[in-house]
């Protein structure tokens, strides 16, 4: 019987729903308008992130979260009902989500730490967590907790859309780099590559132009497979101990591979100090042995999944 | 439905015509008008050298600067602006970012050529190098400083007049930087000789301009 009763409510992700009168869907459409128009008291930080996202390499894949995000949420919400009572608390979250945008255009929030080796400014206002108090109050003020519920994981992605923080970068790059820089020269000193003193950690020669750091710490490939592997482990229905064993593995897995990327770049070092003709192709050989491999992982991450431990 | 659709649409008109009114762009400097008021060719015994720079931050910000050397042996000079700035910024923060270390930091009241500023001067020490890094940020009224926060919450003043207010009043962050080799004779001498070098090169510098551009519409 109840399942009889869920079937007849209507949902909103379904096109040929049935919500109602004509008036209804209007009144729809004018909310999907409205919420878009809100925005706009997020333009001072959308404007900040756009530059963010098409400047920043590292932080480029922030881009893609906002589209996935909705596309998970229309996905959820298929076939499912609305509460078309909606939520006042919506208001309230939208309210403070505002405020947030109108405090943080001008003034910094955050607490600040000097370290040894680090300044770590951490922001206790991300435009993340503006954003997702806006989409979360949209959907609870028009749909209610159900859709909210319903659609967490989604809504949730919004947080990440600076994907790397800076303190989070100012933690983990200048080890990081050290351990790419070092697993290199072990790998070279292993193939009698003659690399001399501290230069190894910029480059390996200046005739080949190979650099070490700060770009090759694997970082911008962890973030991608982190990311990847969190939405993916979504689809997948992966429980949330699995789910969360699994992104760390894909994180660490970016990192192995990025090491495993830099040692073939050696032997290819290696190879080019024996091969002259070799010598101009070493960005290409760059590209190529990052492009195999990562796709390597990233097919890795899609099919691990199937062995079983979904939901 | 249409109860909570004019309950959003209040609250969009209220923080959207706030962010309009916050948003508002003064007419942008002309860039090479702006560059010769703001960079003049000498400043006291130092001149301007090719290394000049402009870039665009987004949200209409723009960073310039340029390096000024002097013939009698001192040290290069850095002198960098942040035009149409909407946050507080302290340049000595950018270093402190970039993971250089950090030695020591006074807030020190400095004689410049129109009248005065106050500074944040803080020095870094990177390999055999000291930094000093002098930050002021021109109102229309005054140059003055938010010390640099090493440690500790950074929160904006807020009180009812912050929160209802379009924006800020605008200014324009200055930075000055100057590093020197350290010698056998210490950090604390070095120390002393770049504080002393930015000193002279500031009773040079004209900062009436950089005031004119901060002034309010």
């Amino acid at each position: 019987m109840q399942q009889a009763e869920y079937q007849l409510r209507p949902s909103y992700a379904d096109p040929h729903r049935d919500i109602g009168d004509v008036s209804g869907r209007w009144l729809l459409a004018a909310a999907v308008l409205l919420s878009a128009v809100g925005l706009w008291c997020f333009a001072y930080q959308l404007g900040s992130l756009w530059q963010t996202w098409t400047n920043d390499g590292l932080r480029s894949i922030g881009v893609m979260l906002p589209p996935v995000s909705l596309w998970l949420a229309l996905r959820a919400w298929r076939g499912e009902a609305w509460d078309q009572r909606g939520n006042w608390w919506g208001l309230a979250l939208i309210v403070a989500a505002m405020l947030a945008a109108r405090l943080t255009s001008d003034s910094y929030f955050d607490f600040s730490f000097y370290g040894h080796s680090a300044h770590i400014g951490i922001n206790f206002l991300p435009l993340g967590l503006q954003l997702w108090a806006y989409a979360s109050g949209i959907v609870l003020l028009f749909g209610g907790t159900r859709a909210w519920r319903t659609a967490w994981f989604a809504l949730a992605l919004l947080l990440f859309v600076n994907p790397v923080p800076r303190s989070f970068q100012s933690l983990v790059d200048l080890p990081m780099q050290y351990l790419a820089a070092h697993t290199a020269r072990v790998f070279a000193a292993m193939l009698t590559v003659p690399v001399g003193g501290d230069q190894l950690r910029l480059m390996f020669s200046p005739a080949l132009g190979m650099f070490i750091a700060p770009g090759c710490d694997g970082l911008r490939g962890a973030a991608a497979m982190g990311y990847l592997a969190l939405i993916v482990g979504h689809l997948y229905h992966l429980p949330r101990l699995w789910h969360a064993a699994y992104v760390t593995s894909a994180v660490a897995a970016a990192y192995l591979f990025n090491l495993l990327r830099l040692c073939a770049l050696v032997l290819f070092y290696w190879l080019a100090l024996r091969i002259v003709p070799l010598q101009n192709y070493a960005l290409a050989a760059d590209y190529i042995i990052g492009a195999l491999l990562f796709f390597l992982a990233a097919g890795s991450i899609f099919y691990i999944p199937r062995f079983g431990f979904r939901r | 439905m249409k109860r909570r659709l004019l309950a959003l649409a209040i609250v969009i008109a209220f923080f959207g015509a706030s962010q309009s009114r916050h948003l508002r762009l003064r007419p942008p400097v002309d860039s090479l008008d702006g560059s010769t008021r703001l960079l003049p060719s000498s400043i006291g015994p130092y001149r301007i050298t090719e290394r000049r720079w402009r870039n665009e931050l987004g949200n209409s910000l723009v960073e310039q600067g340029a390096i000024y050397s002097a013939a009698n042996g001192a040290s290069d000079v850095q002198l960098d602006f942040q035009l149409h700035s909407r946050m507080e910024h302290n340049g000595a923060g950018c270093y402190l970012a970039q993971g250089t270390s950090f030695v020591a930091q006074q807030v020190r009241a400095v004689r410049t050529r129109d009248s005065g500023a106050t500074f944040d001067i803080s020095f870094f020490r990177d390999n055999d190098h000291l930094r000093l890094v002098a930050a002021t940020e021109c109102f229309s009224r005054e140059c003055t400083e938010t010390p640099l926060v090493v440690w500790g919450w950074r929160l904006p003043k807020l009180n009812l007049d912050t929160l209802l207010s379009p924006r800020r009043d605008p200014s324009t962050p200055v930075s000055v930087v100057i590093e020197r080799a350290v010698s056998t004779d210490g950090w604390r001498l070095a120390e002393q000789r770049l504080l002393a070098e930015f000193e002279r090169f500031a009773a040079d510098l004209d900062l009436t301009t950089v005031r004119h551009l901060s002034a309010p519409e």
